[in-house]
């Protein structure tokens, strides 16, 4: 939970202010949860500090909240046109991937349970990235990495928003999204280290290697696909 | 006793269940969706039915849907309906399946919205819904970098192919809706072609009636929904 709260405040996710009356405070609480893998084996336990975002008010605490998610056809259908094709796919995960977007709206939340500032009790935290729980979160998300992608000349798909190419002479690459987890693929694995190193540079990222597990699909790249 | 009543909220928990797994299990489709039909009121026959899914899906939890790898691309698609397969309306269900080479891509099963007259009519409904999904698939391909320019429907039913090619108007056909004729128009534009294929083949049919166990297994095979340690 320390470590959760000290990547808090290495990527700014919030600053300390004095509460007043006209704030609308949105209390917060620890999730825990272990992580599983494909097998069903714990592999790492997980804290997270989430907002209560059902206590927001529309028009003061949040705007939008729509955004667009893969369609599971769409996964199927790259799916089997990557194992057809025959070129490698690779999956990729964004740390705490809510926490990179942008806040444009004026939120505050309560301070952490158990984890309270004893100099100053009575103030609350101003929020600048989108906090897990809180209505908007996704949107900010979906917006930032957009924006970053559209910046380094990917197109979106026509018919799936979440689906950016990059095409140059020879070769393409093949990027699918789904909220926090990215599926790539490139027809030149310059494209796919480029691809990296530029999320690597933008993101917390953890590259977690050849696609094998992604949206509970296992995968064995050389045979093909099987979805159980 | 097959007309007690059972705990609503325990169906309806039960049949969520079963719709999410059916996001990636085509084999469970249709019984799904027959079941869903029976929310409002159901009976203890209805739920021993749904439970029945449950062992089915006990037993194939190992079962899934094979991607192999250089498979030929082209797009097939299969469509059937099952002729007033509903009792209480009479109305038919539709059934389509989209394959890509021999990855089965997207599937669906529902029951139409209106009456029909005849099979041919209900297939033609069909047809349309049928080739209004693969105008996505294709489009979503074009994204990939691949062109796919005619692509072939395959039904069992002779009317509906000559239905598609000929454009006349006549007094069996007329009142059919609008909407369902634009399968007409891509006919004739050379976009798609509808063909033939005998019953026995017939890759749909899986979404839309209640098959013997021979014929629903052979299905599930050539749809590529696989056993893994056959594979392995």
């Amino acid at each position: 939970m320390q470590e959760k709260l000290n990547q808090f405040t290495r990527i700014e996710v919030w600053t300390l202010v004095p509460q007043s009356v006209i704030m609308n405070v949105i209390g917060i609480k620890w999730v825990f949860k272990n992580k599983l893998d494909e097998v069903g084996v714990i592999t790492r336990n997980k804290a997270r500090l989430i907002a209560k975002g059902y206590n927001q008010e529309k028009d003061m605490d949040y705007d939008e909240t729509f955004v667009p998610v893969a369609r599971l056809e769409v996964v199927r259908l790259l799916l089997a046109f990557v194992c057809m094709s025959g070129f490698k796919f690779f999956q990729m995960d964004v740390k705490s991937s809510f926490l990179n977007g942008f806040i444009n709206e004026e939120v505050y939340v309560s301070q952490p349970p158990d984890f309270e500032d004893h100099q100053h009790t009575n103030h609350v935290y101003k929020v600048k990235k989108a906090l897990y729980g809180l209505k908007q979160a996704l949107r900010h998300w979906y917006e930032r990495l957009n924006n970053f992608l559209l910046s380094h000349s990917y197109e979106r798909g026509k018919i799936d928003k979440t689906l950016f190419i990059k095409k140059s002479k020879y070769a393409i690459i093949f990027l699918q999204i789904y909220v926090d987890d990215i599926i790539f693929g490139a027809t030149n694995d310059s494209l796919c280290e480029e691809f990296v190193a530029a999320m690597q540079g933008e993101f917390e990222m953890s590259v977690m290697g050849e696609l094998s597990f992604f949206l509970r699909v296992a995968g064995q790249a050389i045979k093909g696909c099987h979805l159980p | 006793m097959a007309r007690t009543a059972v705990d609503q909220t325990k169906f309806k928990a039960l049949i969520g269940s079963l719709l999410y797994l059916t996001a990636s299990r085509p084999n469970i489709v249709f019984v799904v969706c027959l079941s869903v039909r029976f929310q409002s009121n159901p009976k203890k026959s209805h739920f021993k039915a749904a439970k029945r899914i449950l062992k089915y899906l006990k037993g194939t939890t190992i079962v899934g849907l094979w991607y192999p790898s250089h498979s030929p691309i082209h797009l097939v698609d299969y469509f059937d309906c099952d002729f007033a397969g509903c009792k209480p309306d009479r109305k038919s269900t539709s059934g389509t399946s989209h394959l890509l080479g021999s990855s089965l891509i997207s599937w669906h099963s529902k029951k139409q919205a209106c009456v029909t007259l005849s099979t041919a009519e209900a297939e033609y409904i069909v047809v349309g819904r049928c080739f209004a999904q693969l105008l996505c698939i294709k489009q979503q391909l074009e994204d990939f970098g691949l062109k796919v320019n005619q692509v072939s429907l395959l039904c069992d039913n002779t009317s509906v192919i000559n239905l598609t090619k000929n454009q006349i108007q006549h007094s069996r056909t007329k009142h059919i809706e609008i909407h369902s004729h634009f399968i007409r128009d891509h006919v004739s534009n050379g976009d798609c072609e509808v063909q033939f294929i005998e019953t026995g083949r017939q890759l749909a049919d899986i979404f839309t009636k209640p098959l013997p166990k021979d014929k629903f297994f052979f299905i599930r095979n050539e749809l590529g929904i696989l056993d893994s340690q056959i594979l392995s």
